[in-house]
């Protein structure tokens, strides 16, 4: 398919001083599962009301499932559905009266077999008062809302699973997954690059409010650089030399350094000659990746405060 | 609804542990929270005592216009239900205190009361307790702390009023002073049972507001009926007019508020010390996993309004019934005082007395119908702040829906609201007569107040569309109307100042008739309001 489901172009919004977005550029292909990373902060959640028409942006361009997301948000609307960041509900609402109203309000009616089916997927009891719950499971009813809604083509998710035991994030991951089989694209945004990395198809960085990276997982491969901690008896100058492998640091025998993804199978074997007595090996945190990628910027941000003061 | 068994108290920490450790801490945050309130409410309950006052020293200058006042209207059966006996006509001070009283204390023990369920209760309710608690804050600071938040509230309420009357002796003024405290003492002491039997702060609420004003209808009976004057005893009203103020000046009677209040902060503290955070005696019951009937916006308004309204209706339509009962008495004022009747008939007659009790009584009523209104749609405000508004308008509800509905739900309730009071007040007075031709007056009078209210629902949809942080001046619409109505004539105020409440254009039906003209000019400003306030709805960034 050529058309996108979310094309975003240039994209500013201030609130009175803050300059939330700052010429942000984001592409969601359609059928795909797009990531959206950004620490927090940088501005995911305001892109997201924008595409949902509940923002007006300052400037900029933004077309969502091929409409104006403020024009024509309440056509727009029956056609995708979202999961706020933060949800609260109803108070003295149950979880299911909440879910079968959200449904509804899309124009749907929920098909009860399917209702069911997610509800047990996500062990949720759907006759507790919405107070009773707790933030993981005020998030469920959300997702289960949205994923019950007979007919979307795109899921909207803001930091969907921060509220989630890693037993119901694999539930969570199980169905984004049989979504995108179905033909639905998917906006994903996190803070958490490991969980970016083992959904989407594309992924794109952000920070304050401007699109620094992005591409498919594959063009980015070099942000997920492994980092490497173990204690070796030997000489490590073998490891050093190999090519993929950065930052060598040895210090009493810890021996610390990253590397390429596609270079672990040599790095593995030089590692196994120097018979490691221990070995860690570590996804980057997106703040480890913020640093080494931005590290001089955050730097120079840093002394700018320092020296103004 | 099921009770769980409690469980004997048991300490969780040593003796002296530090059960109150960061007490001063958490009540330093609570009175800064309440920094705006405070004041506010203090300022608007003196204001009322001072015009009170006022009315009374221009309207009753001389010691024998007050006593023809306490002969006439102050044993009439109507206003001793309302305002009890005026036992000192000599004094100004007691006239002032007889006229005001009983209302400001049930108002300072419903003040107690919401005060005590904001600083325990929904703090818990909205999980700030949970963050507080897994500080190092000991057990029972949070209670403790909100308690003495809600002591402060009260105790500044009950001295502040009692300031305009100093100048009419200052013993007096402290006796009265007292009698607003013993009923704010015992709202703070009821509240603070009810806020740990129920794990909702709105039921928490109601609850105690029920108790006080059903202790008010005690207090009322007692002074109707002199067989059941014992009743008094049980009502901090009736212990606040027993204490009496610019007569026997009884301090000592405040020892009863005291009372209720350590009765009650111990069996909340005993519970308190026993439960689940989060948890209150009268468990929570499974709801409905489906929701076949909450198929739309519409739906889901009257669903949440219902409730609010529910808690309005039942005691403004107690209060009518029980006012249409006395409203057949009214007529007798005059007593068998010649002047009084010579007065009254060139007034029109004892029917014209009725009638303008009628419409007194329902400008009050109409204020409470815009005090609904401003508190139903502010929660417009909240439902967006709190991301459930977002949750509705990303599904395809289009905003003019969205905001449309919930402005007429409220306007929905507002007929209702007026409608069931002028039927109770109707229906009361054809039961107590015998006759019911005066019913459909009644239920007129009510009626006509629609249009004023229409434009607080108004004024309230234009403030949520444009700048929905402002909703609280609605607040402000309603106590001006409320000053204007008391005080408007009184102080002179200029009439245009008169004219900016909506209330004031409101026909003074049955005691004069209805003119048209000011009705339709008042229903047209409230939908040109109503059709603002879309606009901007539209327009504007709706924010979480
Ligand atoms: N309604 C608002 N008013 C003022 N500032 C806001 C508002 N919403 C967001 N911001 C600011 O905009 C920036 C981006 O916020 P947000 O989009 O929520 O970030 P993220 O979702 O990536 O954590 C933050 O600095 C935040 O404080
Ligand atoms: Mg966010």
């Amino acid at each position: 398919m050529t058309s996108a489901a979310i094309e975003v172009a240039g994209l500013h919004k201030s609130f009175g001083t803050t300059h939330a977005l700052d010429g942000l550029d984001l592409v969601v292909p359609a059928g795909q599962v797009a990531g959206f990373l950004g620490p927090n902060g940088s501005g995911k959640s305001t892109t997201i009301r924008v595409l949902l028409g509940l923002l007006r942006a300052d400037a900029g361009t933004a077309r969502l499932l091929g409409g104006d997301p403020w024009a024509d948000a309440v056509a727009l609307h029956s056609r995708l559905a979202y999961v706020p960041g933060d949800v609260t509900l109803w108070p003295t609402l149950t979880g299911g009266e909440a879910i079968d109203l959200l449904v509804r309000l899309s124009g749907r009616s929920a098909d009860k077999g399917r209702k069911e089916q997610l509800l047990q997927r996500f062990e949720l009891d759907p006759s507790k008062r919405a107070r009773t719950y707790s933030k993981g499971n005020r998030q469920k009813v959300a997702l289960v809302a949205a994923l019950a809604t007979p007919g979307v083509e795109l899921l909207v998710l803001d930091e969907p699973t921060s509220g989630l035991d890693p037993l119901m994030e694999a539930v969570f991951q199980r169905c984004v997954r049989e979504a995108r089989a179905e033909g639905v694209s998917v906006l994903l945004s996190s803070h958490i690059l490991a969980e970016v990395e083992e959904l989407c198809d594309t992924v794109t960085i952000i920070r304050q409010g401007k699109t620094v990276q992005s591409g498919t997982l594959a063009e980015l491969r070099h942000l997920t650089r492994a980092k490497v901690s173990t204690v070796v008896a030997g000489d490590t100058s073998a490891l050093a030399a190999l090519d993929g492998v950065h930052d060598l640091a040895v210090v009493d025998g810890h021996v610390v350094f990253h590397t390429d993804n596609d270079a672990l199978p040599q790095v593995t074997r030089a590692l196994a000659d120097l018979a490691p007595s221990s070995l860690t090996i570590t996804p980057p945190s997106l703040e480890e990746l913020f640093l080494r990628e931005y590290g001089d910027e955050l730097a120079a941000l840093e002394s700018d405060g320092v020296t103004s003061r | 609804m099921t009770a769980v068994a409690l469980a004997p108290a048991t300490p969780t920490v040593a003796r002296g542990g530090g059960r109150l450790t960061r007490t001063g801490a958490l009540l330093r945050l609570a009175l800064r929270r309440d920094r705006v309130r405070i004041p506010v409410t203090v300022i608007i309950l003196v204001l009322m005592v001072a015009s009170t006052l006022a009315a009374i020293q221009s309207a009753y200058p001389t010691v024998v216009e007050r006593q023809q006042l306490a002969a006439t209207v102050g044993s009439n059966t109507a206003f001793l239900a309302l305002l009890g006996p005026a036992l000192h006509p000599e004094s100004v001070g007691a006239m002032a205190t007889w006229r005001i009283g009983a209302f400001l204390a049930l108002v300072v023990g419903i003040i107690g009361a919401l005060a005590t369920v904001r600083h325990t209760r929904r703090e818990e309710e909205a999980g700030r307790l949970e963050l507080v608690g897994s500080l190092r804050v000991g057990r029972l600071a949070p209670l403790t702390a909100g308690l003495l938040a809600a002591l402060v509230m009260v105790g500044v309420a009950s001295f502040g009023v009692a300031l305009p009357l100093v100048g009419q002796g200052a013993l007096g003024a402290l006796a009265f002073a007292f009698q607003n405290l013993v009923s704010g003492l015992a709202g703070v002491g009821i509240a603070a049972v009810t806020v740990q039997l129920a794990s909702v702060a709105r039921t928490a609420s109601s609850i105690a507001v029920s108790v006080l004003v059903g202790t008010y209808a005690l207090r009322a009976a007692a002074d109707v009926q002199d067989s059941l004057s014992w009743l008094s005893w049980l009502s901090p009203m009736g212990w606040g007019q027993k204490i009496d103020p610019y007569g026997d000046d009884r301090l000592g009677l405040v020892l009863l508020g005291v009372a209720v209040l350590a009765l009650g902060a111990g069996v909340g503290y005993r519970i308190q010390a026993t439960r689940d955070l989060g948890a209150g005696l009268i468990a929570d019951r499974p709801g409905p996993a489906d929701a076949p009937g909450l198929r739309s916006v519409q739906a889901l308004a009257w669903r949440l309004q219902g409730q609010t309204l529910v808690t309005w209706a039942v005691p403004v339509a107690a209060y009518l019934l029980l006012v249409g009962f006395l409203l057949s008495s009214v007529g007798d004022i005059a007593g068998d005082s010649p002047q009084v009747q010579q007065i009254i008939e060139q007034l029109g007659g004892a029917g014209a007395m009725q009638d303008v009790f009628v419409v007194t009584i329902m400008g009050f009523i109409a204020l409470a119908a815009g005090a609904f209104v401003v508190a139903s749609l502010s929660r417009l405000h909240s439902e967006e702040t709190a991301g459930r508004a977002e949750l509705i308008l990303g599904r395809s509800v289009p905003r003019t829906t969205y905001l449309l509905v919930n402005v007429l739900v409220v306007a929905a309730g507002t007929v209702v609201l007026l409608v069931v009071g002028g039927l109770a007040m109707g229906v009361g007075n054809g039961i107590a007569a015998g006759d019911w031709g005066y019913t459909g007056k009644v239920l007129g009078a009510a009626l006509v107040q629609l249009p004023a209210v229409l434009v607080v629902v108004g004024f309230m949809t234009a403030l949520y569309g444009w700048v929905p942080r402002l909703v609280v001046l609605g607040w402000a619409l309603v106590v001006w109307s409320l000053v204007v109505g008391q005080l408007g004539a009184l102080l002179d105020l200029p009439s245009w100042l008169q004219d900016l409440s909506p209330f004031s254009h409101t026909p003074a039906y049955p005691l004069d008739a209805v003119a048209p003209g000011p009705l339709v000019v008042l229903v047209a400003i409230g939908v040109a309001l109503v059709v603002v306030g879309v606009v901007g709805f539209r327009r504007r960034d709706v924010v979480a």
